[in-house]
């Protein structure tokens, strides 16, 4: 058993390691990772001034909005790419679960990306003199945390989908003003119509969102990370489920490069 | 015309030619299906985004100058983005070469090709701002705009004319994506579109060469019924500039190309 739990953290370490390599020749990385969200905050924290509590919210809006658009185009790329390099069917159909191989390239990118939007952000914070309300930084992590085990599984959720369409490249164009809009991230769920304020309730992001804005003005109120977690899951098992169908039935046509 | 005069044909001939080509190009490789399913949601949605983006942010007021900028921003960052296609199409298909021993010059050819980007990228603008307007309860700002419309092709064309000139300084090193999407983003930052002008000088001070800031300018000083041809001429000039950035940007390609033994922007 430890043998095997051994084995399988070595390839997900593996896959992360080799995700986060090809990475660093990847253009679009440095355009979602650090110019989106230094060119976001500049706009959104130009356009008025910020109490401290505002600047936390503010700043934690276009983390997660850029945390989106990396995951659609990094970590939701990773087996579009692979069919691109011809090593698709050598991914998913090796000795380890496919599941445990797209986790270590999903985690690889939610990571290097989170670290670059972190660091960009940072230094926007820096330029504009930001003054911040940190009241729980503990709380903080934990919210960070959770930030990237969703990017990861949301990553996972979007590379099955772009792994059964030949327009991938296009989805990924279109998924990501949607978001911006109906996500409850920058545009608060109350500037929508009242019949799309559903809508931002299903991305575990918002949940996220939701709990530093609490956290930046009040008590900790943990019930919005527990949603958020509770999401992550669901898009964890949608993803699992939706590869070992789209590997099987790619299998069986002779199509898993093919689509 | 007989094949002998097409060779030495007259240079309207050529470059028309030129621009038909670059039209099936266009359509090659940006079919109906792509424009409709794919870059037009992409402008309304980016709009509609900056539009809400802007009332949420400051209110009614700005909500209405992030509509009127959102749609220099959907528009230039478009444009900016794909004319990058030109060049690239040389540099996947290994004709460059082809271009620097032509009777036309290679920049002239590039600009013949690149008409089509700001023509249907317009287009594509004016069904945007046709749905988006309604959608964020501006259709009153959007009928005043209508006299200007011309302003924001004019845009569209100086935005062509610096996305030429990055696509080309980039292409060679396979960064079109990184430059193009860089461009777009000093628009975004530095035209006035959505942040107003006066509030971060350095941003300011770039955004005078910026594309889309004086033609902006210009509509702004038409909504508020105040003389706007100065803006206008001031965009045309910041678009002849890049134009002339652009060519300088080819000729030094072309000068490396030679120099080196090469003949893919490499």
């Amino acid at each position: 058993m430890t043998e095997r739990l051994l084995a399988g953290g070595w390839v997900a370490w593996m896959a992360l390691r080799a995700e986060q390599q090809g990475m660093r020749t990847r253009p679009m990385v440095v355009v979602v990772a650090v110019i989106q969200p230094v060119a976001l905050l500049f706009v959104v924290a130009g356009t008025r001034d910020l109490t401290p509590g505002e600047a936390t919210v503010t700043v934690s809006a276009v983390v997660l909005t850029a945390m989106w658009s990396a995951t659609v185009w990094t970590a939701g790329g990773v087996l579009r790419r692979e069919r691109g390099y011809g090593t698709l069917a050598r991914s998913v159909t090796s000795l380890y679960s496919p599941s445990l191989v797209l986790f270590g390239r999903s985690l690889g990118a939610t990571v290097y990306s989170a670290v670059g939007i972190l660091a960009s952000s940072a230094v926007v914070v820096a330029l504009l003199g930001f003054r911040f309300a940190v009241p729980h930084p503990g709380w903080l992590l934990v919210a960070l945390l959770v930030v990237v085990a969703s990017g990861t599984a949301l990553g996972m959720l979007l590379a099955c989908l772009f792994l059964v369409t030949r327009h991938g490249l296009a989805w990924s164009g279109a998924l990501i003003y949607p978001v911006f809009i109906l996500g409850g991230l920058l545009i608060p769920p109350d500037a929508l119509p009242v019949w799309l304020r559903w809508v931002p309730a299903l991305l575990s992001l918002r949940w996220v969102h939701e709990f530093v804005v609490a956290v930046s003005g009040g008590p900790v109120r943990l019930a919005p990370l527990g949603v958020a977690v509770a999401l992550t899951a669901g898009y964890l098992l949608l993803a699992v489920v939706c590869l070992r169908v789209a590997v099987d039935a790619g299998r069986r046509k002779g199509t898993l490069e093919l689509v | 015309m007989s094949s002998s005069d097409r060779l030495t044909g007259p240079a309207l001939w050529r470059l028309g030619e030129t621009v038909r080509f670059g039209w099936r190009e266009f359509h090659a490789v940006n079919p109906p299906s792509v424009v409709v399913g794919s870059i037009l949601p992409r402008m309304l949605l980016q709009i509609l985004f900056f539009t809400l983006l802007g009332g949420v942010l400051a209110g009614t007021r700005h909500q209405e100058y992030a509509f009127v900028g959102g749609l220099v921003l959907g528009l230039a960052m478009t444009v900016i983005l794909y004319v990058s296609q030109v060049p690239v199409a040389d540099k996947e298909s290994g004709t460059f070469w082809r271009l620097r021993t032509g009777h036309l010059t290679p920049m002239v050819v590039f600009t013949a090709r690149a008409l089509p980007y700001p023509v249907v990228g317009f287009a594509v603008l004016l069904v945007s701002a046709a749905v988006v307007a309604p959608l964020a309860g501006l259709g009153g700002l959007a009928v005043r705009l209508l006299p200007v419309a011309g302003i924001y092709l004019l845009v569209a064309f100086t935005a062509m004319a610096a996305g030429l000139a990055a696509a080309a300084f980039a292409v060679g090193r396979r960064a079109e994506t990184l430059v193009s999407n860089l461009m777009g983003y000093v628009v975004l930052l530095c035209s006035g579109a959505f942040l107003p002008p006066g509030r971060i000088p350095a941003l300011d001070a770039i955004g005078t060469v910026v594309p889309g800031r004086h033609g902006l300018a210009a509509i702004h000083a038409h909504l508020r019924g105040d003389p706007w041809v100065s803006g206008v001429v001031a965009e045309a000039v910041v678009g002849v500039a890049w134009l002339g950035a652009a060519t300088l940007v080819v000729a030094v390609q072309i000068r490396r190309a030679r120099r080196h033994g090469h003949d893919d922007f490499a």
